[in-house]
C-alpha cells in the first residue's frame, strides 16, 4: 500500500496523468504571424508544427523572441525559419523524474510527449513544478 | 483479446435467481473463444453461505481464468467475509498476457451505496501508475461511475465517483466493467468505455428486460462491445482506441459563451465581490457573444439578494440566460426569479447556434429531478430545432465532478444523460459542486464550471469561469481563474 504525503514520491508517477493529451499546432505552411497570433489566442508557451498530420517542430515563446524578432525576420516569413525540429520526446508511461532529467539535461523548458511513436501531448517544467498540488486532486478520496 | 463479461447473478436467492440463465450464460464462455471472464459483483443476493456455495459451485464450472469482484449484496449479513472463503479475493491485480485487470471492492457491508475508500483509492492510483505501459488496462469495479439510464432514483452511486472518473481518465484506462443497476449500458468517455453488463440471472430487470452480458474484443485500433440478451436481441457498440489529439485547423470562429455559476451575490462575506470585480474584467476583455449563468445567482432567494445581483449584473453588459440552482428558488425566490430573469427554462439562438436551458431544482432540496414530461419536452424541443449546434445548460451535474461527494446529483440523471448523449447533443453546461470539469461521453462534450465569486469552492485552481469557444470543427473549453485571469485548458473536442 502507497502511504499518504510523500511528496517525492509523485516524482515516479508517469507523465501521461499530468498532461492534458491535446496539442495546438499549426501546419508548416502557416508564417511567423500566424503561429503568434494562435499562441496568443490559446494563451500558450509553446506551439507544434505539423506536416500533414506529423510534428515536424516546435516553436516556443523564446523561439519567437530570440529567433522572429531577434533576428529581424519578417512576421510573413514561414513557421519552419524559426523551428526546432531536432524534437525532444519522452515516452507517456516514463516517470516525472525521468522527463525533469532529460530536460535538464537537454537544457528545455518544453518536452513533447510521445506514445507508441507519436506525439501525444506537450509538457513543460512549469507544469512540473505545479505538481504536488495537482497531485492533490486525486488524492482524496471522501469516505 | 476477447472478454466475456457478466455480472449480478444472485446466485440461491429462491425468488429471484434463475439458474438456467447463467448455466446458458457459462453454457457460452465454455463454448467460446474467450481469453477471460469477469465477473463484476453480486454473486449471492442476501450474503449467505448457502447463497454463496451455490455461486462458488457454479462459477467453478468456468473453464477460462475468472475474475470476480464482491457487490453490495455479497456484503450483507457480513458476508463478505464468506465472499473471500467461496470466491476469491476482494481486491487485486490480474495480469494477462498485454492487459492488466485491477479490481476492487466498492461494497459497503448492509448498505446499497459505494466507496472506494482513501486506501484502496491509494491502492488503485499505485496499481494503474506500475501498469502504465499496459497495452489493455480494465477496472472492474460493482458500482456504476456514471449514471444508468432506467434506473429511476438515481442513487447507490460512489460516493467519490468523481474522483475516481478524474483519476480513470488520466490513467488512460481502456475499459471500466461494473454491474449494480440490472440494465445494461455502454458509454465512451474520452477514450475509456464504461460498460454495465446488466443482471446475468436475476428475475429483478429493470422494466421488463431480460438477462443480459457484454462480450468484449479489443484489439489494437478498435474496442468492440457486445451486450447480448438472453432474448437474442443484440446491440453492438464499435469504438476506436484512440480519438484526435492534435489540433491545427479549427476552421472559422463561430461563437464565443462564458460559463458561470455560482456567483453568490449577497451582502456577506460568501459573496467575494473582488473576485467578482476582477473576473468582470477578464470577461470584458475577452468581449464573448453570450453569458450563461448555470445557477447560484444569489446565495439565497430573498429580495435584498435579488436587488443585489441586479446591480452586479449590470457590470456585464452582455445578452445573458439564467438556469436556477435551488438557493435560487428557495425562500422568495420563484418569484423573485421570475420577475427579474424570466422563465425558468430559458433559450437563446443565433444563427444555427442554440443553448437552451433546462431548470433542475426543487424547493428546498439540494437534490435536482428534471421528470418524464419536463425530459420529454425537452427532447422535442432540440430535435426540432433546425441548429446544427444545440446545447443544453442546467445546474445539477449529470457525471460525477471530481473533488465532491456525488450527493447533488439529479434523481434521474441517468436517463437524462442516455437521452441527450443519444440525440447528439453537442455541449451540456452544468454548475454544481463547485470544481471545473469538462469531458465528451459519446459525442456530447460535458463541461461543469467551479464558482466564479462564492468563498465556496473545491479546486486549488481557486475560484473561476469557462470560456468556451465554438469553431467551425472544434470546441474548446478553458477554465480562466476569477481573480489573476490565469487560463488553463480544459480540453478540446473536434464537432461533429
Amino acid at each position: 500500500m502507497n502511504k499518504q504525503s510523500q511528496p517525492s514520491k509523485s516524482l515516479d508517477i508517469p507523465v501521461r496523468k499530468f498532461i492534458t493529451k491535446r496539442l495546438i499546432a499549426v501546419s508548416k505552411e502557416s508564417t511567423i504571424q500566424e503561429a503568434a497570433a494562435r499562441m496568443c489566442k490559446f494563451e500558450i508557451s509553446s506551439i507544434a508544427i505539423l506536416d500533414d498530420e506529423k510534428v515536424i517542430g516546435i516553436v516556443t515563446d523564446k523561439d519567437m523572441k530570440k529567433r522572429a524578432l531577434g533576428e529581424g525576420r519578417s512576421p510573413k516569413d514561414s513557421i519552419k525559419e524559426i523551428m526546432t525540429s531536432d524534437l525532444v520526446t519522452v515516452d507517456i508511461n516514463s516517470t516525472i523524474k525521468d522527463a525533469l532529467k532529460l530536460m535538464s539535461k537537454k537544457r528545455i523548458k518544453h518536452i513533447l510527449i510521445s506514445e507508441q511513436g507519436n506525439i501525444v501531448g506537450i509538457t513543460t517544467r512549469n507544469d512540473l513544478e505545479d505538481l504536488d498540488l495537482q497531485e492533490l486532486e486525486t488524492l482524496i478520496a471522501r469516505d | 483479446m476477447k472478454i466475456f463479461h457478466f455480472s449480478d447473478i444472485h446466485a440461491g436467492s429462491k425468488k429471484h435467481f434463475r439458474e438456467e440463465n447463467l448455466l446458458h450464460i457459462i453454457d457460452e464462455i465454455n463454448s467460446g473463444d474467450f481469453d477471460l471472464a469477469i465477473f463484476t459483483g453480486d454473486a449471492t443476493n442476501e450474503g449467505q453461505r448457502h447463497e454463496y456455495e451455490k455461486a462458488s459451485k457454479l462459477l467453478k464450472t468456468i473453464e477460462v481464468p475468472l475474475v470476480s469482484i464482491p457487490g453490495n449484496h455479497d456484503a450483507r449479513s457480513g458476508g463478505i467475509k464468506l465472499f473471500e472463503e467461496y470466491i476469491g479475493q476482494q481486491n487485486g491485480v490480474y495480469e494477462f498476457k498485454d492487459a492488466v485487470i485491477i479490481y476492487v471492492n466498492s461494497a459497503i457491508g448492509d448498505s446499497n451505496d459505494g466507496r472506494v475508500g482513501r486506501v484502496k483509492f491509494n491502492m488503485l492510483k499505485k496499481a494503474l501508475n506500475e501498469h502504465s505501459d499496459k497495452a489493455i488496462k480494465i477496472l472492474a469495479i460493482h458500482h456504476h461511475i456514471l449514471p444508468i439510464p432506467m434506473s429511476g432514483r438515481e442513487r447507490n452511486v460512489l460516493a467519490n465517483a468523481g474522483d475516481l472518473l478524474d483519476l480513470i481518465q488520466r490513467s488512460d484506462v481502456d475499459l471500466v466493467v461494473s454491474g449494480h443497476r440490472h440494465y445494461p449500458n455502454v458509454y465512451e468517455v474520452e477514450n475509456t468505455v464504461f460498460i454495465n453488463a446488466g443482471t446475468a440471472s436475476s428475475e429483478k430487470t429493470r422494466y421488463g428486460d431480460v438477462n443480459s452480458y457484454c462480450i468484449i474484443d479489443i484489439d489494437e485500433k478498435h474496442k468492440k462491445v457486445t451486450t447480448k440478451r438472453l432474448n437474442g436481441e443484440n446491440s453492438v457498440h464499435d469504438f476506436p482506441r484512440t480519438s484526435k489529439r492534435i489540433f491545427s485547423d479549427f476552421g472559422n470562429h463561430a461563437f464565443r459563451a462564458i460559463q458561470l455559476s455560482n456567483t453568490y451575490f449577497s451582502d456577506t462575506s460568501s459573496f467575494l465581490s473582488q473576485h467578482y470585480d476582477e473576473a468582470v474584467k477578464s470577461i470584458k476583455s475577452l468581449d464573448p457573444d453570450l453569458l450563461i449563468h448555470c445557477g447560484g445567482i444569489v446565495k439565497e432567494g430573498i429580495p435584498r439578494n435579488y436587488d443585489s445581483a441586479i446591480g452586479q449584473l449590470k457590470k456585464l453588459e452582455y445578452p445573458m440566460v439564467f438556469t436556477p440552482a435551488a438557493r435560487d428558488i428557495n425562500y422568495m425566490g420563484y418569484h423573485l426569479f421570475n420577475r427579474h430573469f424570466g422563465d425558468l427554462d430559458q433559450n437563446y439562438s443565433e444563427g444555427d447556434i442554440l443553448f437552451q436551458g433546462l431548470s433542475t431544482p426543487q424547493y428546498d432540496s439540494s437534490i435536482g429531478v428534471v421528470g418524464e414530461t419536463e425530459r420529454k419536452a425537452l427532447l422535442k424541443r432540440l430535435n426540432n430545432a433546425s441548429c446544427e449546434f444545440r446545447s443544453v445548460f442546467l445546474h445539477h451535474n449529470i457525471i460525477p465532478i471530481p473533488h465532491s461527494r456525488e450527493k447533488g446529483l439529479l434523481e434521474d440523471a441517468g436517463d437524462l444523460l442516455r437521452e441527450l448523449v443519444d440525440a447528439e447533443i453537442d455541449l451540456v453546461l452544468t454548475g454544481t459542486s463547485y470544481h471545473a470539469y469538462a469531458t465528451r461521453v459519446g459525442k456530447t462534450v460535458i463541461a461543469n464550471v467551479n464558482s466564479i465569486s462564492s468563498a465556496y469552492q473545491r479546486s486549488r485552481f481557486g475560484n473561476s469561469f469557462n470560456l468556451i469557444d465554438i469553431y467551425e470543427k472544434a470546441i474548446v473549453i478553458s477554465e480562466i481563474n476569477s481573480f489573476w485571469g490565469k487560463r488553463r485548458l480544459l480540453g478540446i473536442w473536434e464537432r461533429k
